[in-house]
C-alpha cells in the first residue's frame, strides 16, 4: 500500500541524482509509490538537462549531432575553406530537404493518403494515447497508467526529445518510430493536442478561478499548504513554469484531483496560469512579506517587537543609575 | 507665561493642589512596571491611526465590481468594505502605512496586555487591595481580544472571512442560546450583509469606548492605591519608593511612548501585515489553508484543531464538538483567571493589604501554575499554526497533530514541575545567603548607596 | 538609478545635513547641565514631605553633595543620583534630536514626493526613535534621579467615614421602604424596562429556525458549475472534481456542493444510499460540519476531503464520515440521478442541514 515516506510533489525537488540512480538500479519496478512520480520526473528532467538538446533537435532535423551535444562534445570543426563551405552548404541543404522529401514520400506513398488528418494523429493514437489520453489530457494515477497532460505542451523540441529519450518510465520510441514519424507526432502534439493557450489569459479572472478551485490547497499566494494523509503537502508553485501548471490542472499529479474541461475550460486554465505566474513574484508594497506565511509569522514578529520593547524598558529603567 | 496660564486656570478651577500632588506622585521604577504603559500607549496609537482609517473605510457589504488601481483584482466582485481597504492601501497617501501601523499596534497592544497580566500574576500583584484592578485588567484583555477579531474581520477578505465563519460556528455551538446569539451578532447565517456594518460600529465605537472607560478606571485605581514595590530594603507595606512623576518619570515614560511609536512605524513600514489583496475578497465558496487568526486567538484555534471529534447528544439536542474547545475551555480559563485572586485569598485566609510584591520564587505553586498555563497556551498556539509548521518543516500535519495532542498534556506538567523546583532552589539559596551573611543581607542595588 | 532619483537623493542628504547642523545648534542652546546639583536653598515650607518641591527637599536635606568612589555624584541625604557625564548626555540628546529632525524632514520629503511605504515608515521610525532616545537620555544623563520614599495609606480596613455614610444611606432607604406598594410598582416598572431592552435584541435578527434547518436542494434541480453549465454524468473522469450549485442559485454559501467522480468499484456507501452516486459521481456539501469553513481540498489518491481550517478529513467513499481531525459529523450527501439528457440532477435535499452543528440540529 501507500508508502508514507515524505516525498514532496514539487517538481524542482525531484530533479537530482536520485531519480537517475533509482532507475539505473531498476528499483522503480518494485517501488510502486515511486512509479507515480516518474512522469513528473520526466518533465522536470527534460526541462533542465535536455534543453540544449531540444534546441539542437529543432534546428537539426537529421538529429545527427544530438548525442554529441548530449555528452557535451562539440562536433569537430573543420578548417574553413571555400570548397568546404560550399560542400557544407550543400550538405546542410540536403539535410534540410531530404528528410522532408522522405517524410512526404512516406506519407504520400501510403494508401491512407486520402485520410483527412495528419499522420501524427494516427501515431499518437497508436503509441501515446494509452498513457496520455485520447486528447492528451493526461491519465491520472488514480485511474490506471499515469501519463501527464500534453495539452499545454507547446515546446516541440521537448516533445521530440521526450519521444526519443523516454524520460522516467516512459519508454523510448527511437526503435519504434522513425525520425519522420517522431517529428510528425511532435507536430501533432504541439499543433493539435496543445490546445491550452498559455499567453492570453486574464489575470483577475485567473485569480477568481484560482481562489475558487486551487487556493484551498496551494494558498492564494501559491506557497503551498498542508494535506492530510498522503504524507505530502500541496507544493508551492513558485518555481513552476506555465506549461507545468496548466498540465497539472488537467492531469492531477499525485493526490491532486484532475480538473477536466467540464470544470475549467482551456481559456480559464490560461487565466489561472497567468495568475500563478503573477503571484509567484507578487508586489509586496507593505515591506517584507514574511515569506507570505500570514498571521503566524505576523504574531511572531509582534512578539519579537514586544521582546525588543522589554529590552528597551530595561535600559530605560537601569540606564540612569550608573 | 506658565504662571499666567496657571493663574488663569487655577483662579477658575482651584486645581493647583491636585496638580502639585500629581507632579509629585511617586511611581516606582522597574522595567516590568512599564509593560502596562506599553499597552496604554499602543492603545493611543490605535486610536490615532484608527481615526485616520475610519475616515476612509466604508463599512458596507454592498457588492460592487472593482475597477481600481490594483490590477490583479480588476473586474472582481467584492464588498464595498474590501474595496475601501484596497483604496486605503494603494491610493491614499500613507494609507498603507497607517493601516499596517494600526494592525501592528493591535498585535503589540494585546501582547503587552498579556505580558502585563503575566507580570502581575507572577509577582502576586493581584492581592488585596488590587484584586479589583486585576478584574479590570482581565476585562480589558477580553475587550481587546474581541475588538481585534472585529477589526480584522472588517477587511472582509478571504482570510478574515474564514475567521468570521469559524466565529459564527463557535457562537452557534453554544447550547440553547447559540442559534439566537449567533444570529443576533451576525445578522443571519454567516455571509450576512449585516455583519460588516455591525462589526464596524462595534469596532470603532462601542468597544473602544468601553476600553477607554476601563482604562480610565484602571489608571484611577492605580493612582489611588499607588503602585506596588518589589521587595527590598526600605520597602514596606506602608511606604512607596520611586521617582516623582515630574520630570524624570514623565521623560522616561514619554521616551518609551516615542520608542514604541518608532518600533510600530518601523514595523508598519518594513514588515507587511495582512496583505488582503493577495487573499482576495471574501467569498463563501473559496478558502485557503494557513487560515489562522491573529496571534491572540491562535490558542483557541489550536484547541479547536486538537480537540477530537466528539459531540454530545441529549435526546434530540446536540452539543457540537466546537463548543468544548472554543467556548467551554476559554470560558473556564478566563473564569479561573478572574477568580484567581479571590480564590487565593479564600484559601490562604489572608485579608491583609499587600503593597510589596512577592518574587516568583517566593510562591512556587503560583509560579508553577502560571508557567504551566503559559506552556499549555504556547502548545495550543503551535497547534493553531500546525499547517504552517507542516509546510515549513515538511512534516505530515496529522503526525504533528498527534504529537501536539501529547505535548499539550506533557509540556505544561514538565514546565510546571521544573518551575516549581527552580523556585525552591532559588528560595533555599536565598535563605542560605540571608542566614549566613546577615551583615550584607540587604540588597544594595535598590537602596541608596552609602558612602564607603 | 535615474538622474531624477539621484537629484532627489542629494536633496535629501542636504536637507538632512542642514537639519542636523541647525538642531545641534539649537540643542546646544537649550540643553544645559541640570541646575539641581547645587540648588540654592529655598524657604523650607511646612507642607508634608511628599508635596515639597525639589529646592525644598534639597534644603531640607542640607544638600551634602559628595563624590562616590566611582566618580558619580550623589546627595548623601536624599539619595539623589546626579548624572556622571552631563556633557556626554548633552551631546547624545542633541545628536538624537538632530536624527529625529532629519527623519521628520525625510518623512515630509517622502510624503510629498509620493514615496513608498518603506520610506515613509522608515523616516517616521527615525523621527520617533530619535525623539524617544533623546527623552530617555535626557532623563538619564541630564536630570537628577532621586529614589524617594513616602508613606502611604494601607487601604486595608474601612475608613471611619464608612459608618456615617451607611447611616446616611439607611436614612434615605427608610423613607423609600415606608412606601411598600410604590416601591414594588417601581420595581415592576424597572423589570418591564429590562424586558423591553432584551426584546429589542430581536431587531438584530429574525428567528434563526427558517434558514438553519433547510437542506437547500430540491428534487429535480440540475447541478450546474460556477459558470452555469449543467454537468453531464461523464463530464468528470474518475479522480477529478468540480464545484456545483443548484441551478439558479450560483454562489450560494449553504448550497455549495462538491462533485467528485471516483471509480465505481471503490464505493462503500451505506445500504440505503445505493444508487445515489450514478457512475461514481458523488455530491457532498462543501460546508464543513465542524466550524463552517469550505471543505476545499480533495486528495484524489486517498479519496479524502479535507478542510483547510482545522484539518478535518472525510472519506468520500463511505458517505463522508469523518476519518480524522476535529469534525464529528459527516458531510451531508446529496442524492443524484441522471436525467434523460445525461445531466446530473438532485434526487432530494442534503441528508441533513449543511454547516456547523447547533443545539436542536436534527
Amino acid at each position: 500500500m501507500l508508502n508514507h515516506k515524505k516525498r514532496r510533489y514539487s517538481f524542482d525537488n525531484l530533479i537530482g541524482t536520485d531519480d537517475v540512480a533509482v532507475s539505473q538500479r531498476g528499483e522503480h519496478t518494485t517501488n510502486r509509490e515511486y512509479h507515480r512520480f516518474l512522469p513528473m520526473l520526466a518533465i522536470s528532467r527534460l526541462e533542465l538537462r535536455w534543453e540544449t538538446i531540444a534546441i539542437a533537435t529543432s534546428c537539426d532535423p537529421a538529429g545527427l549531432n544530438i548525442h554529441l551535444f548530449a555528452r557535451g562534445i562539440e562536433p569537430p570543426v573543420k578548417p574553413r575553406r571555400a570548397w568546404s563551405r560550399l560542400s557544407r552548404r550543400v550538405s546542410a541543404g540536403l539535410c534540410l530537404v531530404l528528410p522532408f522529401l522522405f517524410v512526404t514520400h512516406v506519407a504520400f506513398s501510403q494508401p491512407a493518403l486520402a485520410q483527412p488528418f495528419p499522420p501524427g494523429k494516427a501515431i499518437f493514437e497508436q503509441h501515446c494515447a494509452k498513457c496520455h489520453g485520447d486528447s492528451g489530457q493526461g491519465i491520472s494515477a488514480v485511474v490506471s497508467i499515469a501519463g501527464p497532460c500534453l495539452q499545454a505542451e507547446h515546446n516541440r523540441g521537448k516533445v521530440v526529445a521526450a519521444v526519443e529519450l523516454g524520460p522516467g518510465h516512459m519508454p523510448s520510441f527511437v526503435y519504434t518510430l522513425s525520425l519522420p514519424q517522431i517529428h510528425a507526432v511532435a507536430d501533432y502534439v504541439t499543433h493539435d493536442i496543445a490546445v491550452i493557450p498559455l499567453d492570453n489569459g486574464d489575470l483577475s479572472e485567473g485569480g477568481k478561478l484560482f481562489r475558487r478551485n486551487c487556493a484551498a490547497c496551494h494558498r492564494t499566494a501559491v506557497r503551498g499548504g498542508a494535506l492530510a494523509f498522503i504524507g505530502t503537502n500541496a507544493p508551492a508553485l513558485t518555481g513552476d513554469s506555465a506549461a507545468i501548471v496548466a498540465g497539472a490542472i488537467r492531469w492531477g499529479p499525485g493526490p491532486m484531483p484532475a480538473f477536466p474541461a467540464a470544470a475549467i475550460s482551456d481559456q480559464q486554465v490560461a487565466s489561472i496560469v497567468k495568475y500563478v505566474s503573477y503571484v509567484q513574484h507578487p508586489a509586496s508594497p507593505g515591506g517584507s512579506p514574511l515569506n507570505w506565511y500570514g498571521p503566524v509569522a505576523e504574531g511572531f514578529a509582534a512578539w519579537v517587537g514586544v521582546l525588543l520593547l522589554v529590552c528597551l524598558t530595561f535600559w530605560i529603567e537601569r540606564g540612569g543609575k550608573g | 507665561m506658565i504662571e499666567f496660564i496657571a493663574r488663569a486656570i487655577d483662579s477658575r478651577l482651584h486645581i493647583a493642589k491636585f496638580v502639585r500632588e500629581a507632579l509629585n506622585h511617586i511611581f516606582p521604577d522597574h522595567w516590568s512596571f512599564m509593560l502596562g504603559e506599553i499597552a496604554l500607549y499602543s492603545f493611543v496609537i490605535l486610536v490615532a491611526t484608527g481615526a485616520f482609517l475610519a475616515l476612509f473605510y466604508n463599512g458596507s457589504s454592498a457588492q460592487i465590481i472593482y475597477h481600481g488601481s490594483y490590477h490583479p483584482l480588476d473586474g472582481v466582485k467584492m464588498s464595498a468594505a474590501y474595496r475601501s481597504i484596497l483604496h486605503i492601501s494603494f491610493d491614499v497617501p500613507a494609507g498603507l502605512l497607517m493601516r499596517q501601523m494600526h494592525h501592528w499596534a493591535a498585535d503589540i497592544f494585546i501582547a503587552a496586555i498579556v505580558a502585563h497580566q503575566a507580570r502581575i500574576f507572577f509577582t502576586a500583584a493581584y492581592r488585596r487591595p488590587r484584586e479589583i484592578n486585576w478584574t479590570v485588567g482581565m476585562t480589558l484583555l477580553v475587550l481587546a481580544l474581541v475588538n481585534g477579531f472585529f477589526g480584522y474581520s472588517m477587511c472582509d477578505d478571504l482570510l478574515s472571512n474564514a475567521g468570521l465563519r469559524i466565529g459564527y460556528a463557535i457562537a452557534l455551538s453554544i447550547p440553547i442560546i447559540g442559534p439566537w446569539l449567533s444570529f443576533i451578532v451576525m445578522g443571519g447565517t454567516v455571509p450576512a450583509s449585516a455583519t460588516v456594518p455591525r462589526f464596524y460600529a462595534l469596532h470603532i465605537f462601542v468597544i473602544p469606548a468601553l476600553i477607554s472607560v476601563f482604562i480610565a478606571v484602571h489608571l484611577t485605581i492605580v493612582w489611588r492605591q499607588y503602585h506596588t514595590n518589589y521587595p527590598g530594603p526600605g520597602r514596606t507595606n506602608t511606604s512607596i519608593v520611586g521617582s516623582r512623576l515630574w520630570p524624570v518619570y514623565t521623560l522616561k515614560s514619554l521616551g518609551l511612548f516615542m520608542l514604541l511609536l518608532s518600533l510600530i512605524a518601523a514595523l508598519g513600514g518594513y514588515v507587511q501585515i495582512d496583505p488582503v489583496w493577495i487573499y482576495g475578497p471574501a467569498n463563501p465558496t473559496a478558502i485557503l489553508p494557513g487560515a489562522q487568526p491573529d496571534w491572540y486567538l491562535g490558542w483557541i484555534e489550536g484547541a479547536m484543531r486538537l480537540f477530537p471529534g466528539v459531540n454530545l447528544h441529549f435526546g434530540r439536542y446536540l452539543v457540537p464538538e466546537v463548543f468544548f474547545p472554543a467556548v467551554l475551555f476559554p470560558g473556564l480559563l478566563f473564569i479561573a483567571l478572574y477568580a484567581y485572586p479571590f480564590m487565593e485569598e479564600a484559601f490562604s485566609r489572608e485579608v491583609r493589604a499587600h503593597n510589596v510584591l512577592r518574587l516568583p520564587s517566593e510562591h512556587p505553586f503560583n509560579t508553577a501554575l502560571g508557567c504551566s498555563i503559559f506552556a499549555g497556551l504556547v502548545v495550543l498556539q503551535f497547534a493553531g499554526s500546525d499547517d504552517v509548521i507542516s509546510v515549513v518543516s515538511d512534516k505530515s500535519v496529522v503526525a504533528l497533530r498527534t504529537l501536539l495532542r501529547v505535548l499539550f498534556f506533557v509540556v505544561p506538567m514538565v514546565v510546571g514541575a521544573v518551575a516549581y523546583m527552580l523556585c525552591r532552589a532559588v528560595a533555599s539559596r536565598r535563605f542560605a545567603s540571608h542566614t549566613l551573611q546577615i551583615p550584607q543581607a540587604s540588597g544594595t542595588e535598590s537602596a541608596a548607596p552609602q558612602p564607603q | 538609478m535615474s538622474d531624477e532619483e539621484k537629484r532627489e537623493g542629494w536633496a535629501f542628504i542636504a536637507a538632512s545635513l542642514l537639519g542636523w547642523w541647525s538642531l545641534g545648534f539649537v540643542a546646544r542652546w537649550f540643553v544645559k547641565p541640570p541646575k539641581g546639583i547645587s540648588a540654592p536653598s529655598g524657604s523650607a515650607g511646612s507642607s508634608p514631605r511628599h508635596l515639597r518641591s525639589q529646592p525644598d527637599r534639597d534644603a531640607d536635606a542640607g544638600s551634602e553633595i559628595a563624590d562616590h568612589s566611582d566618580g558619580r555624584r550623589y546627595d548623601a541625604n536624599t539619595g539623589a543620583h546626579f548624572p556622571k557625564h552631563p556633557q556626554w548626555g548633552t551631546v547624545l540628546v542633541g545628536l538624537s534630536l538632530a536624527v529625529a529632525f532629519a527623519g521628520g524632514i525625510g518623512f515630509l520629503v517622502a510624503y510629498w514626493t509620493g514615496r513608498n511605504n518603506m520610506q515613509l515608515g522608515g523616516t517616521l521610525a527615525l523621527f520617533f526613535g530619535g525623539f524617544g532616545f533623546a527623552l530617555v537620555v535626557w532623563a538619564h544623563s541630564l536630570s537628577t534621579n532621586i529614589e524617594e520614599t513616602e508613606p502611604r495609606e494601607p487601604l486595608a480596613a474601612p475608613t471611619p467615614d464608612l459608618g456615617p455614610a451607611i447611616d446616611d444611606f439607611r436614612r434615605g432607604e427608610r423613607d423609600i421602604q415606608r412606601r411598600g406598594l410604590l416601591k414594588w410598582s417601581a420595581a415592576a416598572g424597572i423589570s418591564v424596562f429590562a424586558a423591553m431592552c432584551v426584546s429589542t435584541l430581536r431587531s438584530f435578527s429574525l428567528s434563526p429556525d427558517s434558514t438553519l434547518y433547510s437542506t437547500i436542494w430540491k428534487r429535480g434541480q440540475r447541478l450546474v458549475t460556477g459558470d452555469g453549465k449543467p454537468v453531464s454524468v461523464d463530464a468528470l473522469q474518475p479522480g477529478s472534481t468540480t464545484i456545483v450549485f443548484p441551478e439558479g442559485s450560483i454562489g450560494a454559501e449553504r448550497a455549495q456542493t462538491v462533485l467528485i467522480r471516483v471509480r465505481q468499484d471503490l464505493l462503500r456507501l451505506p445500504q440505503k444510499r445505493e444508487g445515489w452516486a450514478p457512475m461514481g459521481n458523488l455530491a457532498y456539501s462543501r460546508v464543513c460540519t465542524h466550524a463552517g469553513c469550505t471543505v476545499g481540498m480533495y486528495e484524489a489518491t486517498t479519496h479524502l476531503l479535507m478542510c483547510p481550517c482545522h484539518q478535518s478529513t472525510f472519506n468520500v467513499l463511505d458517505g463522508c464520515e469523518p476519518t480524522g481531525g476535529p469534525a464529528a459529523r459527516p458531510l451531508p450527501q446529496l442524492p443524484l440521478y441522471v436525467d434523460g439528457q445525461g445531466f446530473l440532477r438532485a434526487a432530494g435535499g442534503f441528508t441533513e442541514p449543511p454547516g456547523p452543528g447547533f443545539w436542536g440540529m436534527p
